[in-house]
């Protein structure tokens, strides 16, 4: 693994896969997450504490499982996603939206009932009225979005599970790290992890630079 | 028939054990000015969200310009649509005060032409037009009440909901503000007040409702109230010799 | 004033808003370009998936010959690395299209048992016993594996087993089973150490330990410029050959499996050709994989 080419293809697919897997669970998660911090109903409780739950899922179980469903035996076999990068975007997106929905949930929930009082009165329906607390809750959501975004980037477990580490296809960053380790190259893995770092870190920086114009 | 424009009837509300109002049954008619007044926890503010289809009664039912709230075919939606609520502590949501005040007509769809030249008149009537631009979480008490106000009453509401709306203000605004009540209510508009101040109730209500306790002790035309009060403390409040 | 105001007006949303949209179309962008891109990848060209061992992979024989074939057939060969056990898992469930491991016992069963269509083994090489240079059980090169693995007992040193039902794992536990010696009873004691990992982790730890271990001599030879406690005792042992073998995976239950292009790649590997750049694939002037059934000088393995 000495061509810069393919550290690219690497460097590339990988935030390829964290970003469709961190946008779709905000797509799932987001609006859920909004729900179910403003609603009120039964069995809410229950619920927040299954999504909780689901923060500390360890992620080589739902690597497991993708891969069961996703196998040829098993049920979803028939859309062969296995060993390509769809199968660790599955992995992935389940594993970021119950960050997602909960981190929104929470804050969405602590907005200010007098806020919530207000859009309420102001007579919108339900999903603008959704979409006011979203922005209300602004800073809580990008939060959630780049918590759901670490926990992809950093994956490496599910990862290799479902994805099969496959030089050009799915590899990423993290497995290839496991792979140079396992090889005895730990110059190469540490480079590979300085990369990754790097990279993540400037990602992160634009999205706390974006965030923190708000306050004109 | 009454012109009620809010009917209210045996409403009651508790929570948990407290019992925050209990059987209040009042009218609003179109066109006046409406006080509520009564000393703090006397239940006040629920029976204000309870009017609002804001907080449903356990017991009794609301009807709002002929409609009952709290009924499950969407009339609540119709209902907060045409009610304008200025809340005691003045919520600025995020962006800038232009954002603030522009928001119930983008809701209504108004197209953005319009939307700017409304804003820009009701925030020069009540004097907020250089700080249209600003954002909303940082602008003074007094600039927050007067867009809090503003954006209540940009999408020419029917009902006016005011919770103590001259809290914040110097005198030169809150005649401005107390003016526009009186504007909005002589050209058809209906105005419900929960105030403590005695002195605006005399200037500006028509009617007046006495809470105490949870329960409605007076209501009637402010002359009468002051008049014949109902009880010491009510007689105590109207004379000014305590406030509440 | 009031002009002035509408100067300073940007529209809605204002500059940074402005900023926002735009790096959130990038980004909708960027990720549409690479769906595009993937699955061209995906689908456009006709591939089968090889499941090898981490030995074969980290010798870097696959990378050295299999652009020959991709070239000749136009097939795409991707390789995942798994250990035995667990590509013999992935044909029986139709998750692989041929297996390329070295594991004869289970192999045999694989293809008893109907799960692959023919199993021709192509290579061996040998496993070797290595350990900490100071050597505490005194092994000598004359040792063969039982003596070697005896004395290892007797002195209680330090020994790493994968512990992961590898092919090496099989061949270590098969040689302390002829010695009566069960996995529970050496795990239960203080020297043995069942890692669960790969053969390059293995030989890391080990060499960190400074223990005794079995492996295959593809990864030793890759890996020993960084193992400087470690060296090779015991190479010769007719127990410690290592076989390798091809079974395309018996696509007769599975939709996906790719039965044609995985006989094409059998049909490549055995070919002389491909034997030879096998053969004369070396790593650090070792040879690293001898052809099966050639006797030029090297011992002769049966199976």
């Amino acid at each position: 693994m000495a061509q810069w080419s393919q550290l690219i293809e690497i460097v590339l697919l990988s935030y390829y896969i964290a970003g469709v897997s961190t946008l779709i669970g905000s797509m799932i998660g987001l609006p859920i997450g909004a729900f179910l911090g403003t609603k009120r109903f039964k069995g809410k409780f229950a619920i927040k504490t299954l999504i909780f739950t689901f923060y500390g899922f360890p992620p080589v179980v739902m690597g497991l499982i993708v891969f069961l469903l996703l196998s040829s035996s098993g049920p979803m076999g028939f859309l062969d996603f296995l060993y390509t990068p769809w199968a660790m975007i599955v992995a992935e997106t389940f594993l970021a939206t119950p960050l997602i929905i909960g981190i929104t949930m929470t804050s969405v929930g602590s907005i200010d009932h007098n806020v919530k009082d207000l859009v309420r009165s102001l007579g919108v329906s339900k999903a603008r009225a959704l979409f006011l607390y979203l922005k209300e809750a602004r800073s809580g959501i990008a939060t959630a979005v780049m918590i759901g975004f670490g926990s992809c980037i950093s994956e490496v477990g599910a990862a290799m599970m479902v994805g099969g580490n496959i030089e050009g296809h799915t590899r990423v960053m993290t497995t290839a790290i496991v792979l140079e380790t396992r090889m005895g190259n730990f110059q190469t893995a540490m480079f590979l992890g300085a990369i990754l770092l790097a990279t993540t870190c400037i990602i992160y920086l634009a999205f706390v630079l974006l965030e923190g114009k708000r306050d004109d | 028939m009454t012109d009620a424009v809010i009917d209210c009837q045996g409403c009651s509300k508790a929570f948990g054990n407290k019992h925050a109002i209990t059987d209040i049954s009042l009218k609003v008619q179109k066109g006046e000015i409406f006080a509520i007044i009564g000393p703090s926890g006397a239940g006040k503010t629920t029976l204000l969200r309870v009017l609002t289809t804001l907080e449903p009664p356990d017991k009794g039912r609301v009807r709002f310009l002929g409609m009952n709230a709290y009924s499950d075919n969407g009339s609540d939606q119709k209902i907060r649509r045409s009610l304008g609520y200025v809340p005691q502590k003045a919520t600025m949501l995020a962006g800038t005060v232009e954002d603030n005040i522009a928001l119930p007509l983008k809701t209504r769809g108004v197209p953005s032409t319009e939307v700017r030249k409304r804003v820009d008149e009701i925030a020069e009537r009540f004097g907020i037009l250089e700080i249209l631009r600003k954002n909303a979480s940082k602008v003074s008490g007094g600039e927050a009440q007067r867009t809090s106000f503003a954006r209540a009453l940009v999408f020419e509401p029917k009902v006016l909901f005011l919770v103590e709306f001259i809290a914040n203000l110097d005198p030169a605004n809150a005649e401005i503000l107390e003016s526009v009540v009186r504007d909005f209510t002589s050209k058809g508009g209906t105005a419900v007040m929960v105030t403590h101040k005695l002195l605006q109730v005399k200037r500006l209500a028509d009617r007046m409702a006495i809470v105490m306790e949870g329960r409605l002790v007076q209501v009637g035309k402010i002359k009468d109230v002051f008049a014949k009060p109902k009880n010491e403390l009510v007689r105590k409040f109207v004379t000014g010799e305590m406030a509440w | 004033m009031r002009n002035l105001r509408d100067m300073n007006r940007s529209g809605a949303l204002g500059t940074k808003g402005i900023v926002i949209i735009i790096v959130i179309i990038v980004v909708l962008a960027a990720l549409a370009i690479g769906t595009y891109f993937i699955f061209y990848k995906e689908e456009g060209k006709e591939s089968i998936l090889l499941a090898t061992t981490t030995s074969v992979a980290d010798s870097g024989l696959l990378d050295h010959i299999l652009p020959t074939f991709e070239k000749k057939y136009d097939i795409e060969v991707k390789v995942t690395a798994v250990g035995s056990g667990q590509a013999i898992e992935l044909g029986k469930n139709g998750n692989a299209d041929v297996l390329f491991v070295h594991s004869p016992t289970d192999e045999k069963n694989f293809v008893s048992q109907g799960y692959g269509t023919v199993r021709k083994t192509l290579l061996w090489n040998t496993f070797l016993i290595v350990g900490p240079t100071d050597n505490p059980a005194s092994l000598n090169a004359t040792d063969n594996a039982s003596a070697a693995f005896t004395k290892i007992v007797d002195s209680k040193s330090t020994f790493t087993s994968r512990g992961d039902a590898s092919g090496t794992n099989k061949k270590e536990l098969a040689i302390w089973t002829a010695l009566n010696k069960t996995q529970d009873t050496l795990k239960a004691t203080s020297w043995y150490l069942s890692v669960g990992q790969g053969m390059g982790e293995t030989l890391t730890m080990t060499n960190e330990k400074k223990a005794y271990t079995l492996t295959d001599e593809a990864t030793w030879y890759k890996m020993e410029g960084s193992l400087p406690n470690l060296k090779v005792y015991v190479n010769n042992d007719k127990v410690l050959l290592n076989y390798y073998s091809v079974i395309p995976v018996n696509g007769s239950k599975f939709a996906n499996v790719n039965e044609d292009g995985a006989a094409k790649f059998l049909d490549w590997m055995s070919s002389q050709d491909t034997l030879n750049m096998i053969k004369d694939y070396k790593v650090n002037g070792h040879t690293l994989f001898q052809l099966y059934g050639v006797r030029d000088g090297a011992v002769e393995p049966t199976d």
